[in-house]
Order: C-alpha cells, then sequence, then structure tokens
C-alpha cells in the first residue's frame, strides 16, 4: 500500500510538473482590497424579458389550440342533431316507435279538428304525428319530409288552439359527455280558422315557407 | 510542498492581521491552489483566474475562520468552490475531457496514437471527484476529513474514494506497462 501512495504521488508529481505555476501575483491581501466587485445589474433583463413574451405565446397558442378541439368535438356532436333538419340522406324520425302515430290516431286524442297541410312541395311524404300535449293547451305535430334538389328537409307543422309565447322554437341538445347546447329557432305562426299553426322548417327555401303559410292561412271563424 | 502545518501558522498569523503573514500565505498557498484549479478547468487561463479569485477571497474571509488548525480543508474549499463555478460558468468541463493535459507543453495527447497509457494518464482520465480526492490527499498532503471538508462530503466518503481511485489504478500500480484490456478498462 505505501508503495502504492508512493507510486501515485510520484505520478502526481509527474503531472503537476508538466503544468507551468505562473507567478504569484502581487498585490495587498488585505481585506478591502479583495471586496468582490458586485456590478449592478441595470434593470430587468432583456433576456427575460424574451423568455417570458415566449411563454406567455406558447401559453395562449397551447390553450387555443386546446379550447378550440374542445368546441370542436362537442359542436360536432351537438351540431349533429340539428342538421336532422336538412340532410343528404332520408331523415329519421326524431321521436320513438311508440309516440308516432297516424293522423287519425293524433285525431282521436285532438279536441280539434286535424287540419292537413296543403302547399307542400312536391316529393314531400308524410312521415309522422304526435300528441305533444293534451291538457291544458292540446298541441299536435304533423312531420313530413321534403326531396328537394337531392336534399331532404324536414317539415314540422304544429297545430294548436293557443299561441303561446313568442314564434319561436326552443331546441336543447346533450350529447353523450353531458354537454348541452341550446338553439331558438324562428316559426312561422298562422291562424287557420281556431286553429293556430306553426311551421318549423329550417333550411327550406323562404319561399317554399311562404306559399306553406299562405296555402293553409284562413281567417277565424 | 506539502507542509499543511506551516499554513497553520501562517493562517494563525495572519487572522491576527499580521501583513506579512497573509503574503506568506498567499505565496505558499499559490502553487497548488493554481494546480487543482487547473485540473478542475483543464485550462490555464481560467486556472489562473479561480486560483486567483481563491486566493483573494481566502484573505478577504480569513477573518471570519474560527479555528486555525481547520484552515488547509477550508481553503481548499474555497479553491475548490472556485475553480468548480468558473467552470460551471464557462462550461470548460467537457472541454477538460477534450483537451488532455499537455496545453502546457503545447502538444496534443490525442493526436499521437504512439502516447503510452501510463499511471500519470491514467490520474488524469480519473471522473473528477475521485481525481480530486486522490490529488488533494495524495499531492497536497490533506487527511481524509480535510478532503471532506475541501470537496463538501464526509470524511468516510474521501476514503471510499480513494479506494475506488486505487482500485482503478491497481493494474498500472502493478505494472506500469499497460496491457490493451487495462487500457479499456481504465478508459
Amino acid at each position: 500500500m505505501n508503495n502504492d501512495a508512493e507510486l501515485i504521488r510520484a505520478a502526481l508529481d509527474r503531472r503537476f510538473s508538466r503544468v507551468a505555476v505562473p507567478a504569484c501575483p502581487a498585490g495587498a491581501r488585505s481585506a478591502t482590497a479583495t471586496d468582490p466587485v458586485n456590478v449592478p445589474r441595470s434593470g430587468f433583463s432583456r433576456r427575460f424579458a424574451y423568455a417570458a413574451a415566449v411563454l406567455v405565446a406558447v401559453g395562449i397558442v397551447g390553450l387555443t389550440a386546446q379550447a378550440s378541439t374542445v368546441i370542436q368535438q362537442s359542436y360536432a356532436k351537438l351540431v349533429g342533431p340539428m342538421f336532422l333538419y336538412v340532410s343528404s340522406k332520408p331523415l329519421t324520425p326524431m321521436i320513438h316507435a311508440a309516440d308516432r302515430l297516424t293522423i287519425a290516431e293524433a285525431q282521436r286524442r285532438m279536441p280539434f279538428p286535424i287540419v292537413v297541410p296543403t302547399g307542400l312541395p312536391p316529393g314531400t311524404r308524410f312521415q309522422y304525428a304526435h300528441v305533444v300535449s293534451e291538457q291544458p293547451i292540446p298541441r299536435v305535430a304533423l312531420n313530413y319530409e321534403a326531396h328537394i334538389a337531392k336534399r331532404y328537409y324536414r317539415i314540422n307543422v304544429n297545430e294548436t288552439t293557443v299561441a303561446v309565447g313568442p314564434p319561436v322554437a326552443h331546441f336543447e341538445f346533450r350529447n353523450a359527455e353531458g354537454v348541452t347546447k341550446k338553439s331558438t329557432l324562428p316559426l312561422r305562426r298562422w291562424k287557420h280558422g281556431n286553429v293556430v299553426m306553426e311551421l318549423l322548417a329550417w333550411g327550406l327555401p323562404a319561399a317554399m315557407s311562404d306559399r306553406i303559410v299562405r296555402a293553409n292561412t284562413m281567417p277565424s271563424q | 510542498m506539502n507542509d499543511v502545518s506551516r499554513l497553520v501558522d501562517l493562517a494563525s498569523a495572519a487572522s491576527n492581521g499580521d501583513e506579512g503573514g497573509r503574503e506568506g500565505l498567499v505565496r505558499i498557498l499559490w502553487p497548488n491552489a493554481y494546480r487543482i484549479a487547473w485540473s478542475i478547468l483543464g485550462e490555464r487561463g481560467s486556472a489562473e483566474d479561480a486560483a486567483q479569485a481563491a486566493c483573494a477571497a481566502i484573505c478577504a474571509k480569513l477573518a471570519t475562520l474560527s479555528d486555525a488548525r481547520a484552515f488547509a480543508g477550508w481553503a481548499y474549499r474555497i479553491i475548490v468552490s472556485h475553480a468548480r463555478d468558473q467552470a460551471r460558468a464557462r462550461s470548460r468541463l467537457r472541454l477538460r475531457e477534450t483537451l488532455g493535459y499537455d496545453e502546457a507543453t503545447g502538444c496534443s495527447t490525442r493526436d499521437d496514437p504512439s502516447v503510452r497509457l501510463d499511471l500519470e494518464t491514467a490520474i488524469g482520465r480519473l471522473p473528477e471527484p475521485l481525481r480530486l480526492a486522490l490529488e488533494l490527499h495524495y499531492f497536497v498532503g490533506l487527511t481524509s476529513r480535510e478532503v471532506g471538508t475541501a470537496l463538501g462530503v464526509p470524511a468516510a466518503t474521501v476514503r471510499f474514494r480513494l479506494m475506488m481511485a486505487r482500485r482503478r489504478l491497481r493494474p498500472l500500480l502493478s505494472d506500469s506497462t499497460a496491457s490493451p484490456a487495462t487500457r479499456e478498462v481504465l478508459s
């Protein structure tokens, strides 16, 4: 072991003998002469400002990307039902099969005579009738499907005896994640005798909506 | 060169306000301070800067040293800290690995294929913790406790590092002509 120590010392001597030690610096050794010189920094470093700006920009971009993804995903699921009114494929019913009635079946539950709308676009077919409510205000909805220029349009004609509230329809959609979206769509409302009729045909050309309204309008008796 | 006791005497004199003792202290401390700084930094200019700064700091802080007997470990702690700060600031640690230690002679060992991997070279290739422990213990002459103070580690760790260093150098200690297999181990 002692021999090892000697060998190591000799090797270290050789190692450091290659290093030319510079002359010892001369000068005062007092404490006052060796105080560190503190160069005052000039305010806020520009590098920090740049780094902060980059961080903020990255954060904004990240949050925007995150938010846009969430919005896109939510709307993709929520806006889908809205397009049930206009589609390039045949429209699926919006209510359960058990609630889908014929006009005759719905008529048996309505105290007023159901008006079969006229003036519908050519190629329109009746889908089903839906008794929305019987008491206190009876309301029935007749659903039609129009096929115009390779597009399918849902035509919804509501009939009731009392007009309640403004002529708008409120919708609330909820996706699988529980995200809800509310929409308010304008209605066309008119009178056919004592029956108040409302038309909701979202996406249908305005001229066709006007024709349906004109064809079914009849002064009160 | 390894007169640690003389350093302690000078330190106690300097701490009592003796200007001559302070001057003598720096003159004795300077060569090894420069060598240790060079060992860490691997470059002459940076080592000189670090050693100068360390000597200045030692003089400035000498009044805060309560026990002059602990001067050696305390002083080398300052030297090592200054050298490491300098290395960190200038990112010279990697450079030292590539420079070799022939800067003083002006030639590069890496370019010379006929270079002989001897004990001296092997020490230069040891990891810094092992090499510094070896240098401070065997060259400067500090005890393991003082080396621990200088490096900021317990004395037991210093002894372990010395043992590891010796183990790595063992093939060369027994036979100064290293075989290719030994070179692999050491590299």
